[in-house]
């Protein structure tokens, strides 16, 4: 495409009409072409004003749901550049927990030689995390080498599943879930080791329900039962509603 | 570029501009993020509804933009637009995602391939014309040419890529393509946007 030609996309351009492989062409055009930036930023401010002539009122306890939503979503760090639509994506887990996670997932794969189904780049990317997170791996390695660990399998789970790993001995254990659906932003899934019918939380299994990272958790005493509930989000001090997945230790 | 805020008294509210807020969010506050909300919820709710449609939906979709004005307010630069140009440009970019993801764009194709021509067209003018609260905006809108407006909102409204536009106007490409330049190029005029 010759440069007049492409330059011509300006107005296809702010009115997102560009399919991909098109937007992404104009878009490393407009790096080297200052009179199109010029333009598109006129237009832009133009297609605004078409977006203001339909404000309507959003539906009532949108509000509501968009505020309780950013108390669960970190903020990029600053940079350059309009907003993108990325890929979407779920809340972020707290870093704490991601590294944890990274770090018990290579321990796992590792002891348990399921590695195969890990790409390369995922595994390098684990290890990098793997260095800050030594404790978490050693807790995690210590338990899958202790002589009394035992696999339990889950019960109850209609959808999904996993286990739990625990050693009575080092009063420790981990859990796994998959495949259990998404909760919608307002709830979530929420662990609880539950002894003489007392249950403590051991977790909040991420804002946004996915449930695919092991939690390791500690202080078994007598607990009979690893149970999850879904709780409103951000969990709840006990259990409000029936387990849906529970662990019989 | 502060013309479109102007313009509308219920974006002036007290105090703080919309980049001002936007700014203080950039630093984490909820507290302006709120505010910013209710200036901008109204335009972004309508806008995505405008291409989506369903209203539930659209409130999911609403929710979403709003949630990432958030996230990427620290990425804001006041040089390169308003702050209600930067949520609007990510609603409208939103809310074609959802338009056009694989289900959807199944749909359309079948539905751009079997429809009367100016059949959707005319829904979209006719909600529009119901709506748009700015007789400017009208104004300036009945001083393009036909298929300079048809094509515009068509893209903007219905969230149609050109060459579906095209289609839907039974022009050529090339055509297409040069009224949706020259099409806003006129508006901007019309509308006195100075940028």
């Amino acid at each position: 495409m010759t440069t007049p030609d492409v330059h011509l996309l300006t107005g296809a351009y702010v009115l997102d009409a560009l399919d991909e492989p098109e937007r992404r062409q104009f878009e490393r055009h407009l790096a080297e072409c200052p009179e199109c930036v010029q333009e598109v930023a006129g237009l832009r401010e133009t297609t605004v004003r078409l977006g203001l002539a339909v404000s309507e009122t959003p539906p009532a306890g949108m509000k509501e749901q968009v505020l309780a939503r950013i108390g669960q979503v970190r903020q990029e760090p600053p940079g350059i550049g309009y907003p993108r639509v990325p890929a979407r994506r779920g809340h972020r887990w707290p870093v704490r927990l991601v590294s944890v996670a990274a770090a018990v997932a290579v321990a796992v794969a590792a002891a348990l030689g399921v590695v195969a189904y890990q790409t390369q780049s995922r595994l390098d990317a684990a290890r990098a995390q793997l260095s800050q997170v030594r404790s978490a791996q050693n807790a995690v390695a210590e338990l899958l080498s202790a002589p009394d660990l035992r696999a339990i399998p889950a019960q109850g789970g209609r959808a999904g599943g996993g286990s739990v790993l625990v050693s009575r001995q080092l009063d420790r254990g981990l859990l796994f879930v998959s495949g259990m659906p998404d909760q919608p932003a307002t709830s979530t899934y929420q662990a609880w080791v539950i002894a003489d019918g007392t249950a403590k939380s051991i977790g909040v299994l991420g804002p946004a329900g996915r449930t695919a990272t092991p939690l390791l958790f500690g202080s078994l005493g007598g607990a009979d039962e690893v149970a999850m509930t879904i709780e409103p989000a951000g969990g709840s001090r006990e259990p409000t509603t029936s387990p849906v997945v529970w662990f019989l230790l | 570029m502060d013309d479109s805020v102007r313009a509308i008294p219920s974006l002036r509210g007290g105090g703080l501009s919309p980049e001002d807020l936007l700014a203080q969010v950039a630093r984490g506050s909820e507290a302006a993020f709120e505010q910013l909300h209710d200036i901008v919820a109204g335009p972004v709710f309508g806008v995505v509804r405008r291409v989506v449609r369903d209203v539930a939906q659209s409130e999911e979709v609403a929710q979403e933009v709003l949630v990432e004005l958030w996230r990427t307010a620290p990425r804001y630069d006041p040089a390169q637009g308003s702050a209600v140009n930067w949520a609007l440009t990510l609603a409208h970019r939103r809310a074609v995602d959802r338009v056009r993801s694989a289900q959807a764009s199944a749909d359309r194709e079948q539905r751009v391939g079997t429809m009367a021509p100016g059949r959707e067209f005319d829904e979209v003018v006719e909600a529009v014309t119901a709506r748009l609260e700015r007789e400017q905006v009208r104004r300036c809108l009945s001083t393009l040419t036909e298929l300079q407006r048809e094509s515009v909102l068509l893209a903007y409204y219905g969230g149609h890529t050109y060459p579906e536009v095209a289609e839907l106007l039974r022009s050529p490409l090339g055509t297409i393509k040069t009224r949706l330049r020259d099409g806003l190029i006129r508006l901007r005029d019309c509308l006195g946007v100075t940028r």
